[in-house]
């Protein structure tokens, strides 16, 4: 063969070499293509689609329901035959006080069915309010009601507990009458992280305080370490507000006065665990404006922006409660058992 | 350079640019891409791409992004991929054209891709999206023509695609894993029917069309043998529910029980919710043929179906259902299905 010829062929197996490589490394693994069509296909749902909530239900149907609704009472897990070993051996580790912001009117209305729900399954139950209550019971707080009195009511709900309770969890959550908790994903997250290091987690805002804080009504959950740092300073007004103010930004300015840092729970997917709004507001994305300057995640909307393992909702309604223990632990699709899936991320900080 | 260099350097280049001009070429998906991105909600999807698929191969293919999505659920469903090739159910969708996009599309984007058959049926053929168009107007007066024109196309073309078929509206939500296992203890050789059970009107009852109704392979026999007698069965006018419930009961198909063993039921005429709550309309506790229940013991946990569900719930039940856990809860298999078969 020529020379010639030679170097054309050598070339061309050289380019080919190169070609292939190339080519590999920009086309990169298939998965940008399903990113881009899942989004255009959630495109389609924007919120445009003007249909009933209800097809014959008013709104005020709806309050009357809401009047009169009796405590559902699930009590067939016998005929379950589900294996929760792991979710129970989680509940002895992990140890978690729930204390519920409530007050004397929302105790029969609301506070009961979160008492009737969710909240069952907290190791320690505290519900705090602003007058005492033996047989409910609530823990009355020294403070008026009114939303100019909640950062006092949290400072002196977490003092209590500071006294009182220190010992019967290893950590500590707070949340609101209407907010919805999945205590096994919240002790799911809690076994990758560590109670002795001073730091709290919950769902991001990042305005206002410099490392962000956590928004109240999505709930968020203090490490022991915080704890201690909260009793031994916390009523200290140079350190921490001890009213007014929005009390889940002025908490969030004690935290970091405190040196307690704000935590990362987003999950290994980088969904969300912590929210804000109830699930059907987060799968459609009909947001506030204000949520698009204070969520210090992208204001993420969809199924794919929720975590499998979420942990809590807000303004869940006391029916919607309801529904959300018949869905989460109750209806089933035959012949699918869920796998365990490894959702947290290493150590946060 | 010399002239072995420029050869070198020419082969090089002349190999680059094939390789590339192949690959851009070759690769289908661009095309479905483009397609999309230009329709708001209509689906072009390129004619070579179209020429072979045939309905349900045409949803699937605008839906397989949802399996790569899903990839990280590590789910053992074994059991429930058995059953979906062993109990092969058609779906039909009543539909109209001015409900395609939205809530027909909530319907394919949903819970319809998991039936074996899927056809959507309207009064106007569509193509693209694709629908069936049954000669008819549109409007509450024709859905028992509807209905009838639907169960007879699906005798003439489907009969042998599945073992059992199901009807529903676009605001029905179904759930086909709870619907097979219910139906792995059915008997397709037998004249029955199951669904929600109204105590009205019909000698037996009926079953509410909102809610679905399921027919046996023997059931859509019958009614293909004789269902367009007007003697036997109105072939339109009345509601759609009961005048089939009517054909159906003349033509000496049963109406099935579908509780389960703890007397739960299984179709449901309203939305989850509603059924908790029992926020029930007055005309409910006239018709319903199990006590108008409400709360826990009204639903089962291997609930089938819900009614009046808006495309965005059906988003949420979606999440529900397969996707939100409660973490270290495995779910166990419950033995609910009833011992006899009617």
């Amino acid at each position: 063969m020529q020379s010639n010829t030679l170097n054309f062929v050598f070339g061309l197996t050289i380019g080919l070499v190169f070609a292939y490589v190339g080519i590999s490394y920009m086309t990169g693994p298939p998965t940008p293509w399903p990113t881009q069509m899942r989004y255009v296909a959630t495109e389609d749902q924007e919120t445009k689609l003007r249909s009933p909530l209800r097809s014959f239900l008013t709104h005020e149907d709806l309050e009357k329901i809401r009047a009169i609704v009796q405590p559902i009472e699930f009590m067939d897990a016998h005929v379950h035959n589900d294996d929760d070993k792991e979710a129970r051996r989680l509940e002895k580790e992990i140890r978690v006080l729930c204390w519920v912001m409530t007050s004397p009117e929302n105790l029969e209305s609301k506070a009961k069915h979160v008492r009737s729900t969710w909240a069952r399954r907290c190791n320690k139950l505290l519900f705090i309010s602003s007058v005492t209550n033996k047989t409910f019971p609530a823990i009355g707080i020294d403070v008026p009601e009114g939303r100019d009195h909640l950062t006092a009511k949290t400072m002196k709900a977490f003092k209590y507990i500071y006294e009182h309770h220190m010992d019967d969890a290893d950590w500590f959550m707070k949340a609101d009458d209407d907010t919805y908790v999945i205590l096994e994903n919240l002790r799911y997250f809690l076994s990758s992280q560590n109670t002795n290091e001073p730091i709290y987690f919950g769902h991001h805002f990042k305005t206002i305080v410099k490392q962000g804080y956590f928004s109240g009504g999505a709930g968020y959950v203090l490490s022991k370490e915080s704890m201690r740092r909260f009793g031994a300073h916390g009523s200290n007004e140079t350190v921490c507000r001890q009213d007014g103010g929005a009390e889940d930004a002025e908490f969030g300015k004690c935290m970091e006065n405190l040196g307690v840092k704000v935590g990362n729970s987003t999950d290994k997917l980088g969904r969300s665990r912590f929210h804000c709004f109830d699930p059907d507001t987060h799968l459609m994305g009909g947001y506030p404006d204000w949520y698009y300057q204070y969520d210090a995640h992208g204001a993420k909307k969809g199924r794919e922006s929720i975590s499998d393992y979420a942990i809590s909702f807000h303004y869940v309604p006391v029916d919607k409660m309801y529904a959300m223990e018949f869905y989460i632990y109750h209806l089933r699709p035959y012949g699918i058992e869920s796998g365990k899936q490894e959702l947290n991320q290493g150590r946060s900080s | 350079m010399t002239r072995t260099k420029t050869r070198f350097m020419f082969g090089l280049i002349f190999a680059y640019v094939a390789i590339s001009y192949m690959t851009g070429h070759l690769t289908p998906r661009p095309t479905l891409m483009r397609s999309l991105k230009n329709g708001n909600q209509e689906t072009q999807l390129s004619s070579e791409w179209r020429s072979f698929l045939t309905h349900l191969e045409t949803i699937r293919a605008l839906l397989r992004f949802d399996e790569f999505t899903d990839a990280h659920l590590k789910n053992e469903d074994d059991e429930a991929r058995r059953l979906e090739s062993e109990v092969r159910v058609l779906c039909w969708i009543m539909t109209s054209p001015k409900n395609l996009d939205s809530r027909a599309t909530a319907v394919r984007r949903t819970w319809a891709r998991r039936c074996n058959k899927l056809l959507f049926i309207s009064s106007v053929t569509n193509e693209t999206f694709p629908t069936i168009g049954i000669e008819l107007p549109e409007g509450r007066d024709h859905l028992t023509g509807k209905t009838i024109k639907a169960f007879k196309y699906i005798y003439e073309h489907h009969i042998d695609d599945a073992d059992w078929f199901m009807k529903a509206d676009d605001d029905t939500y179904v759930i086909l894993e709870n619907l097979r296992y219910f139906l792995s203890g059915q008997n397709s050789n037998e004249p029955i029917f199951f669904g929600h059970h109204f105590k009205t009107i019909v000698k037996q009852g009926y079953f509410s069309g909102g809610a679905g109704y399921v027919l046996s392979k023997e059931a859509l026999r019958r009614f293909g043998a004789k269902g367009n007698d007007e003697t036997i069965c109105r072939q339109d006018g009345g509601a759609e529910d009961a005048e089939f419930g009517k054909c159906m009961e003349t033509l000496g198909v049963k109406v099935g029980n579908s509780t389960d063993k703890l007397g739960r039921n299984r179709f449901h005429c309203f939305d989850p919710d509603t059924h908790l709550m029992g926020g029930y309309p007055d005309w409910y506790y006239q018709y319903d043929a199990n006590g108008a229940k409400k709360g826990r013991d009204s639903i089962s946990d291997y609930t089938i179906s819900f009614h009046y569900v808006t495309p965005e719930k059906m988003n949420a039940l979606e999440f529900y259902i397969y996707h939100l856990r409660p973490y270290g809860l495995k779910s166990g298999k419950q033995e609910l299905n009833q011992d006899w078969g009617s």
